[in-house]
């Protein structure tokens, strides 16, 4: 049996948050969810994660600093970065520095979850 | 015609720019009603908790509304010389109270001191409290009897802790300690009722009758929500009109009670926190009354209800004053009773005839026997499911008994077990994995949520008969009939149909899981089965997933109930709703305008008749060289040219077909005059029909009809708009057909006819089912048909446009033949197949793709490249594949290639990286991004870049032909830079 993919989520709202954990969680997923983008650079400097779901901008370190600062300590790290601006420019810087995809929000539930399973099917770690 | 002779010193120039003028207001207003219907659309369907979305998107949402509805008020202004002020008003309104509704606390406004309960859904619940948002809920979507009443909002107890020295107290209370907070107490107790509130109590207290009693309840912010507050707060029960205000201070102050201010000690609130709420209901005066879990906390696996009663008033149950009797009753109809354990009851508690609650003897004879008999059981048990169901999560219920033996629900709310009794996910997903999954990810998902029933399959035509409460409503369509079902679903799940529809709306206003466009529900779920419909995760499982069910009963997190949620309901309570939908009623003016949809309705139907309105300009005269079209039937058509539309060479008088040089004029033409299509003599005259015409051949009420006098069709080489009187119909066609596929679009409208209703709503169903079938979005409001075709590319638009001529000609003759619906549905089916054939229409399109095709392709894992390399060459197109992005971009360099398909990200150059390259080059080629994750938004912005389209991944190899061949169409269209090769 394969240790569980690990993800780990950051957005200064609650909401996406709440919601994204719950939904990760019940696919099977081992999820933790930080608003606070200072306290999830820490928590990921303690402890590596699979996937790690940001949000562009944020008060605290932005979801491109994160990115680096996964990219930098942990390369096998995927990063999907999420955004309510979808600038182009965000669009590729993000993917520039290494993100797996972006995502524009709003978006649908199912959508974000199929990009996890296959994430995670990829890495050879489908949810048990 | 002598109407122009006003405006005689005008010069023919100054007519002709008068219309263009017009029409292109009026196209822009078109383009700004489109849009707003879709950000409604989209919006609503955001509420279905399959959309993740934040506060921005809300306000995004709020802008992009108020700036697409102000450009359409000032479009009508222009178009009208400003002929409705009151719209202009009407629109400040709605925007003031939008932007008030994102930010409830600065809004005065938008809260009122008291309403009626009425009045209230969930997303009030930060006005009124969780309990009673919660209860009004209940009463309007549950159909559950809850007490008549009304709420004393939290702005109320604002005012009252805002006087002088209940403020001063206030500030003491942190440092202060208890002694600090019995002076708090006091201070309330001795303040003065705001002269506001006690204003808006008596008022609220006049709807009642002069001996009513009320049950005064606390419902503080943030009670029964993430926190129960259970029993923190006080309850004033049986009291008399003029003791409400009284009682409202005191279960105000009850905020500060030693016991709640402890209890937010304990759970990390600020002492001085607390908006209070409050609920002045009626008393019932129960002959019995209790608690009920709907799971039991102690036993979540166990599938039964726990049921507390006691005779007379609930105290005894609520407080645990005397024993009572207990009940566990099964969660699964009839609700067989489990257990009973029946308690010596020597007292009850009544009202007191001087106001408050007493308690009384209860004769020995009565002691021994249940509060409550089976039946009731039942029917408690039945109301709790239902509230359970609506509000997706285990309850806690108060209830009385009336003296007419009916369930009155007194409060509900969300049963909290303990962290054992937690359901663990890992279960969850064992249990789905044991059940056989009947349909999976077909659809989309309307509105979340996990239901369990009885299939019931409901056919395309059928009303339901045989339908029960509870029951998984499967349907054909999502027809707006099957709404009234739908509410007492447990879910729904259609064949047809999408999640902005009016069944997924009401679906969504009801709470009920639902999926739309599952394609093949009808055949996978056999009626009868028992099904779990998991609109969470869009699976359908055979039989009962308990721990799926639970696990939604239990999780304590219902997406309706966050912030974000109810501040979009609360949004479109000032967008979505129509009220305005008879143009023709009194009431269709724009000082009734109450929601942006209203204005947007009213804007364009007054911008039709704007569109009309032509006195002023001499249609047949040289101003605007208007000019009349021989042709073979009787139309009397008069052709105004704004750019285009007739052959430069034309005479000034007279034109023939040959001369209209408007695309869409000639087009519809050629449907119109389909041999057939205008037969002169209506066939098969029946004396009924013959009878109805007459009596009916009086004026018509059609706005607009008055004031076109011929039929005048304004032409330029892709635009038409055409109004068009045809005996007693009046049709307006308006049409652009433009080079981008998102640009074309027909617009048609119908009203009229000399018969009787049933036979004019027959006609009216017949062209909208033709419509719908042409794949138009049709409207249908009795008499009136509205039919919108957007989004399609050229070719397919004039195809539908050529039908629309075909209709026009063919409901010419439809009156007398409409006897009933059946026959309805044979002229449907002959003019479907007599005129079109769909498949006809796709070999054109193939014969459009002469030529041979170049096509880069761009993967960096070799095996896809080499995949879509050779599909696209099946199909004639001439494709080279790379698998390193900085390759590619050199070889864009070297050869005009037309159409560039590639990954978005890669090593090296990104997908967006070439569109760059291309875009700063000046290329004509069409980019196409493959990417892992698409949403509307991603498309747009591909858009506003210049990437042709975003195609999602996995995606069928069809969709990128497709789109790769309207990308080679648009790149054909476009010469090379010269510096290119």
């Amino acid at each position: 049996m394969t240790a569980s993919f690990r993800i780990l989520i950051i957005d200064d709202e609650a909401i996406v948050c709440d919601r994204l954990s719950g939904e990760l969680e019940r696919c099977g997923f081992q999820v933790e969810a930080f608003t606070d983008s200072l306290q999830a650079v820490a928590r990921l400097s303690a402890q590596p994660f699979d996937l790690v779901i940001t949000d562009i901008k944020m008060r605290g370190p932005s979801g491109i600093e994160v990115m680096n600062h996964v990219k930098e300590n942990h390369p096998r790290t995927k990063v999907i970065v999420i955004t309510g601006f979808a600038t182009v420019d965000t669009a590729r810087e993000a993917l520039r520095g290494g993100a797996v995809d972006f995502i524009p929000k709003p978006f649908k539930m199912s959508q974000l979850r199929e990009l996890v399973l296959r994430l995670a099917a990829a890495a050879g770690r489908p949810p048990e | 015609m002598k109407l122009g002779s006003l405006f005689r010193a005008r010069r023919p120039a100054d007519d002709l720019a008068v219309l263009r003028g017009r029409f292109a207001r009026f196209r822009h207003l078109l383009e700004m009603n489109n849009r707003v219907l879709k950000l409604i659309g989209d919006a609503n369907e955001k509420l279905g908790g399959e959309y993740l979305f934040d506060a921005r998107y809300l306000q995004s949402l709020e802008e992009e509304l108020g700036a697409a509805v102000g450009a359409a008020v000032h479009d009508l202004a222009e178009m009208s010389g400003n002929r409705y002020p009151a719209l202009a008003a009407a629109y400040d309104r709605i925007q003031a109270a939008l932007t008030l509704s994102r930010e409830p606390r600065r809004a005065p406004q938008e809260r009122p001191l008291t309403l009626p309960l009425a009045a209230i859904g969930t997303e009030l619940a930060d006005l009124v409290g969780e309990k009673l948002a919660r209860l009004g809920e209940i009463r309007a979507h549950v159909g559950a009897a809850v007490p008549d009443g009304f709420a004393v909002t939290a702005r109320a107890s604002e005012l009252l802790l805002a006087q002088p020295a209940v403020a001063r107290a206030l500030a003491a209370l942190p440092e202060g300690g208890d002694a600090a907070g019995a002076a708090l107490q006091a201070a309330i107790a001795a303040a003065e009722i705001p002269p506001g509130v006690a204003k808006a109590v008596r008022q609220a207290l006049g709807a009642f009758d002069a001996a009513a009693r009320f049950a005064v309840r606390s419902s503080a912010l943030g009670e029964d929500g993430a926190l129960s507050f259970a029993g923190q707060h006080t309850t004033v029960l049986n009291v008399p009109r003029e003791g409400v205000l009284d009682a409202w201070r005191t279960v105000v102050a009850s905020l500060f009670s030693p016991a709640a201010r402890s209890y937010r000690r304990e759970h990390g609130l600020a002492p001085a926190a607390g908006d209070m709420a409050v609920g002045c209901l009626l008393m019932v005066p129960a002959t019995a009354s209790g608690v009920l879990y709907s799971l039991d906390p102690a036993r979540p696996r166990g599938g039964e209800l726990v049921i507390a009663a006691a005779r007379g008033l609930g105290v005894a149950v609520v407080e645990g004053r005397a024993a009572v009797d207990r009940f566990t009753v099964s969660r699964v109809p009839p609700h067989a009773v489990l257990t009973r354990a029946v308690a010596e009851k020597r007292q009850r508690w009544v009202a007191a005839p001087g106001g408050g609650v007493a308690p009384q003897d209860l004769p020995p004879a009565e002691r021994a026997a249940p509060a409550v008999d089976d039946a009731t059981l039942a029917a408690l048990a039945d109301v709790a499911l239902r509230i359970e169901r609506h509000l997706r999560s285990a309850q806690d219920v108060e209830w009385a008994l009336d003296a007419a033996g009916r369930v009155i629900v007194l409060q509900a709310r969300p049963l909290r077990p303990g962290p054992a009794a937690q359901p663990r996910t890992d279960e969850v997903i064992a249990a789905c994995r044991r059940h056989r999954v009947l349909l999976h990810g077909r659809g989309e998902v309307a509105c979340r949520g996990v239901g369990v029933g009885r299939v019931f399959v409901v056919g395309a035509d059928e009303r339901g008969a045989g339908f029960t409460r509870g029951d998984v409503l499967v349907a054909r369509d999502a027809s707006p009939r099957l709404a009234e079902l739908c509410a007492a679903a447990a879910a729904v799940v259609s064949d047809v149909g999408s999640a902005t529809g009016h069944l997924a709306t009401v679906a969504r206003e009801y709470r009920v899981p639902t999926i739309v466009g599952a394609e093949e529900a009808t055949r996978a779920l056999a009626p009868g089965a028992v099904v779990t419909v998991d609109a969470d995760e869009n699976t359908i499982y055979e039989g009962v997933v308990e721990e799926l069910l639970r696990y939604q009963l239990l999780r304590g997190r219902v997406f309706e109930e966050t912030p974000e949620f109810r501040v979009l309901r609360r949004m479109l309570r000032h967008v979505a709703p129509l009220n305005l939908r008879d143009p023709t009623s009194p009431a269709f003016a724009a000082e009734r305008c109450r929601t942006h949809h209203d204005i947007i309705r009213f804007a364009h139907e007054r911008a039709l008749v704007e569109l009309g309105r032509l006195e002023g300009i001499r249609l047949d005269g040289r101003r605007t060289r208007a000019r009349t079209l021989d042709l073979a039937v009787p139309l009397d058509l008069v052709v105004i040219d704004i750019g285009d539309g007739v052959a430069p060479g034309a005479p000034r008088r007279d034109l023939t077909r040959a001369q209209i040089t408007s695309r869409p004029l000639s087009v519809l033409l050629e449907g119109l005059l389909t041999p057939g299509v205008w037969a002169t003599g209506p066939a098969d005259m029946d004396m009924q029909g013959f009878m109805a015409s007459a009596t009916r051949a009086g004026p018509l009420t059609v706005p607009g009809a008055g004031a076109v006098r011929r039929n005048v069709a304004v032409v330029s080489r892709d635009y038409l708009n055409l109004n068009l009187r045809v005996g007693y119909h009046f049709n307006v066609i308006d049409c652009y057909l433009g080079d981008a596929a998102e640009d074309s679009y027909i617009f048609f409208r119908f009203v009229g006819g000399v018969t009787d209703v049933t036979r004019r709503t027959r006609r009216a169903r017949l062209l909208a089912a033709i419509l719908g079938h042409e794949g138009f979005k049709t409207e249908l409001d009795g008499e009136l048909v509205i039919g919108r075709l957007q989004r399609v590319p050229r070719p397919r638009c004039e195809e539908r446009l050529r039908v629309v001529g075909r209709l026009v000609g063919f409901s010419r003759q439809l009156d007398i033949l409409l006897r009933d619906d059946v026959t309805v549905d044979r002229l449907v089916d002959r003019f479907l197949r007599g005129c079109y054939h769909a498949d006809l229409e796709d070999v054109a399109e193939e014969h459009d793709m002469a030529e041979s095709v170049e096509v880069l392709v761009l993967d960096d894992e070799a095996t896809v490249g080499e995949r879509l390399k050779e599909f696209l060459e099946t199909k004639q197109m001439k494709v080279e594949a790379f698998t390193d992005s900085a390759t590619a971009v050199a070889r864009l360099a070297q050869k005009r290639f037309a159409v560039v398909v590639t990954d978005l990200k890669m090593k090296g150059p990104t997908g967006l990286d070439v569109l760059a390259t291309v875009r700063d080059r000046g290329l004509p080629t069409q980019v196409i991004i493959i990417t892992g994750f698409r949403t509307i938004e991603a498309a747009r912005e591909a858009e506003c870049v210049g990437a042709f389209g975003f195609l999602d991944k996995p995606f069928h190899l069809d969709d990128l032909y497709q789109m790769v061949k309207k990308a080679a169409k648009k790149a054909g269209r476009t010469p090379w830079p010269k510096a290119a090769t």
